[in-house]
């Protein structure tokens, strides 16, 4: 199986470092994005297997993401997991109804995170979307 | 001396006797003559001294005298003796008059309303004790007076200098020597002046209130016209009182009330009532003159008076006061969203630089950033330790701050006790033993499922027996019992109880208070903000359950909760009636899982199950679905329903989408869908339109469906009819 593209999207550096550190160790291929605008451009030039969005974002937040991507051809069958610091209440069910795969709250249980890429990311290689009409 | 003729008339009359006569004789004829004339003076006079006597006394009105002319009575005693004592005594003043105006005559009385002796008047023009300017027209008075009687108002000029208002009354009388005169009467008017005037006094002090009242004041007869219009009411009504007055109170309310208004002015005057409050709760509008209308607050009194019957409505324009109500109440909206706003805010912000202290921690202690010798990872587990902490008090502080403000929503399901217990205890087993402390559970009686958020019941677990080993000694113990609550079959009964340190008395009142800390728990161990008892409280009571404790110090504490027995309706119920659009159908989907032919059990299937409900709550819509929860469990496997707001087609999505899951989730390798079907239940009619026994019959014919699948499930032999399940 080839090295799985995984696009973090978080305005928090340092986070992006902490994520990186992990994936890389798990053996995933990492790309970056710091706002809601790369965040598209990056997606659409890379075509990432996985993107770990935060919902914080400057010029535009996690959700205006998610709507970009779900409208996008390119974009629309990639699994989206959230990662975020917001209140669980609220956000979560906003979230998957927006499309989103999983939701994760900063800081997560990082096995939970890690088992959930992995599964997520079998399931996409198995055919068919794991995203939620 | 009287004369003899007149003597013998008087009133003891003396005749001559016989005896007398017989005295007459020829001897000393002269003697008996001087004797005889002499007693006969003597007793004359006798006579004389006894009249003289009893007219001196009184008693003697009058003598009757026979002379030349005739007899003419003599009157002794004044004729109009009474008359003048009438006049001297009378409360008014009298006077008799000349044709000129000279006073002839005065009584006492009015000698005192002039201030001078009655009798010092005579002789002087009445003029003389008039004040100046009333002069004239009593001069023509008096010439009226002669003519015909006549009354009329005057001052009289007091000797010292005060004004007496006083009634004239004058008369003609004729006097002696065929004179015309006038009789006057002077009457006092000061009292009745007086009177007339704190009368009228009080009547502008009366009237200025009226009128200088904020407030509108209207005085309507029992015909609904109005009598009083005050100030207020007319800049209110834009009406001015002479205008308003007469005319009737209706053209002052807005036409669709007219009817409402007569009938409850009807009401109010057939009871006894004499005060109303109307349009405090209720809106009431008036309309001003030109037909702007505007909200109103009045209240009605009811005034009898002798010859009629009175109402007063006093009238207030709330429109400002409704005004800044609403600018209030929209203020507070306002605050209510900024505090929000602020505390989503803090808690991003609170968590991020936390959350990066925790993921660079775990890395390091991963070994993602090289080896560690062993006192490094202890310093790093300390510090992941304290950033732990640090995330369960703003996780706190957060929690407490939202369910204050309403903000935190149940997701009740059906939570089997024994696998939540279960679970509190996994989780807290490490905790426990740090401190050796034995963590045990017991059940009374038969497995309970009640109705709960399973998210919160763990939370609330979790923070129970936390605390219950914060304040237990090393090798002490932390019990958790559960079961039906013996006192109350509708719900269940859980307690945390340890040997700890206990809480004292006072402070027990206090637990359950937010940041609440008994002074001998603050040490390292015990660290936090003390808002885990606070917000176990607002959980336990959004459940609509009751929390409690009973402690002795030295012994240890015993932390009680009910929460309520599980029902399918319960369940059902809300996500029936919050359904906006009326669904067409609801699908019962049935889904048996079962171990795979290789697996030997169901025991491991314990830890997946809740895998495996998450899987299913991922397929389902949390607003339209409802995941029932599992019931049915044994050694053959488990039976799960969903009861779907959706037709055939929509739930045949369902059942692919949790087939294709199921089979990408290498959790749930061991086990496998043994079947899934889906069945439709026809509604009669559309959820929305049915009543709350339609849906309990709705709920009802729904249990029973889902027992009659779960039947059906169990019936499944190892021959499934999913050809996934061989694999």
């Amino acid at each position: 199986m080839s090295k799985a593209k995984i696009l973090i999207i978080d305005d928090d550096s340092n986070m992006r470092r902490a994520l990186n550190v992990r994936l890389k160790a798990e053996g995933y291929e990492t790309i970056f994005a710091a706002d809601g605008f790369s965040a598209t451009t990056t997606a659409l030039k890379e075509v990432p297997d996985l993107v770990l969005l935060d919902l914080g974002l400057p010029a535009g937040d996690g959700f205006v993401v998610m709507e970009r991507f779900q409208g996008n051809s390119k974009l629309c069958g990639i699994p989206i997991i959230v990662l975020t610091a917001r209140e669980v209440q609220g956000n979560k069910d906003r979230a998957i109804a927006s499309g989103a795969y999983a939701f994760f709250q900063k800081p997560p249980d990082n096995e939970r995170l890690m088992s959930t890429i992995g599964r997520v990311l079998e399931g996409t290689h198995l055919g068919g979307g794991v995203t939620r009409t | 001396m009287l004369p003899r003729s007149r003597r013998s008339h008087a009133n003891k009359v003396k005749r001559e006797t016989g005896t007398e006569r017989t005295m007459r004789s020829k001897k000393g004829q002269l003697e008996q003559d001087v004797k005889r004339k002499g007693s006969r003076v003597c007793s004359r006079l006798t006579d004389f001294e006894a009249t003289m006597k009893a007219i001196y006394c009184g008693e003697v009105d009058g003598l009757a005298v026979d002379g030349p002319e005739g007899r003419r009575i003599f009157a002794l005693h004044d004729p109009e003796g009474p008359y003048r004592i009438l006049a001297e005594r009378m409360n008014e003043g009298m006077a008799t008059l000349s044709a000129e105006g000279i006073i002839l005559f005065g009584n006492r009385r009015l000698g005192e309303m002039v201030g001078l002796p009655a009798d010092r008047l005579v002789g002087f023009t009445f003029l003389s004790v008039l004040e100046e300017k009333g002069r004239p027209d009593f001069f023509e008075l008096v010439r009226r007076g002669l003519e015909e009687d006549v009354r009329a108002e005057g001052c009289l000029l007091r000797s010292d200098g005060v004004m007496v208002p006083v009634q004239f009354s004058l008369s003609q009388i004729s006097l002696e020597g065929s004179q015309r005169g006038l009789c006057l009467v002077v009457t006092d008017l000061s009292n009745q002046k007086k009177a007339q005037e704190e009368l009228r006094l009080s009547q502008e002090r009366l009237s200025g209130i009226i009128q200088s009242a904020m407030d509108g004041i209207i005085t309507v007869d029992e015909q609904q016209n109005i009598v009083l219009f005050n100030g207020a009411a007319g800049a209110m009504l834009r009406c001015s009182a002479q205008e308003a007055v007469g005319q009737s109170i209706e053209c002052f309310i807005p036409e669709r009330f007219r009817a409402a208004h007569r009938e409850h002015i009807r009401n109010f005057a057939a009871t006894g009532i004499t005060n109303r409050e109307m349009g405090v709760n209720d809106a009431l509008w008036a309309m001003r003159a030109g037909g702007e209308e505007f909200q109103i607050e009045t209240s009605i009194s009811k005034v009898e008076t002798p010859d009629k019957r009175l109402f007063t409505v006093i009238l207030r324009d709330v429109t400002a006061r409704k005004r800044a109500e609403e600018e209030l109440k929209q203020s507070r909206e306002r605050q209510l969203r900024v505090k929000d706003e602020l505390l989503s805010h803090v808690s991003h912000e609170l968590r991020s630089p936390m959350a990066c202290i925790h993921q660079f921690t775990t890395i390091m202690l991963d070994g993602l950033s090289g080896p560690l010798n062993s006192d490094q990872r202890e310093n790093l587990e300390i510090i992941l330790k304290s950033a732990n902490q640090l995330r369960s008090m703003i996780d706190d502080l957060l929690e407490t701050t939202r369910i204050q403000a309403g903000k935190v929503k149940l997701e009740r399901g059906c939570v089997v006790l024994h696998d939540a217990v279960q679970e509190a205890i996994e989780m807290m087993r490490a905790e426990a033993g740090e401190k050796a402390i034995a963590l045990q559970h017991e059940t009374y009686g038969e497995s309970v499922l009640v109705c709960a958020d399973p998210h919160r019941v763990l939370q609330i677990l979790l923070n129970l027996i936390g605390n219950a080993l914060k304040f237990t000694g090393t090798r002490g113990w932390v019990k958790v019992k559960y079961g039906l609550d013996a006192t109350d079959p509708t719900h269940a009964l859980v307690s945390v109880q340890d040997n700890g340190c206990g809480i004292k008395a006072p402070a027990q009142a206090h637990v359950f208070e937010r940041l609440f800390q008994e002074e001998a728990s603050i040490d390292q161990g015990h660290q936090g903000l003390g808002l885990g008892l606070a917000i176990c409280k607002e959980l336990v009571a959004l459940h609509r359950g009751r929390i409690w404790v009973e402690s002795e110090p030295g012994c240890g504490s015993t932390f009680s909760f009910t929460l309520p027995v599980y029902s399918l309706d319960k369940i059902l119920t809300p996500v029936l009636l919050e359904n906006e659009k009326a669904p067409e159908a609801i699908s019962l989907i049935t889904i048996r899982v079962a171990p795979r032919p290789d697996t030997p059990s169901m025991e491991a299937w314990v830890k997946t199950r809740r895998k495996f409900v998450d899987l299913l709550h991922r397929c389902t819509l949390p607003d339209k679905d409802v995941v029932l929860p599992p019931v049915r469990r044994n050694a053959k496997g488990e039976s799960f329903v969903i009861v779907a707001c959706t037709d055939t087609p929509g739930a045949e999505v369902m059942i692919q989408r949790i087939k294709k899951q199921m089979k990408r989730d290498p959790e749930f390798a061991d086990y496998g869908i043994a079947h899934i079907a889906s069945r439709l239940l026809q509604l009669t009619r559309g959820i929305d339109k049915c009543t709350s026994k339609e849906i309990e019959a709705l709920t009802s014919e729904i249990t029973r469906a889902v027992s009659q699948a779960m039947d059906q499930g169990e019936s499944t032999n190892e021959q499934s009819k999913d050809p996934d399940y061989r694999r």
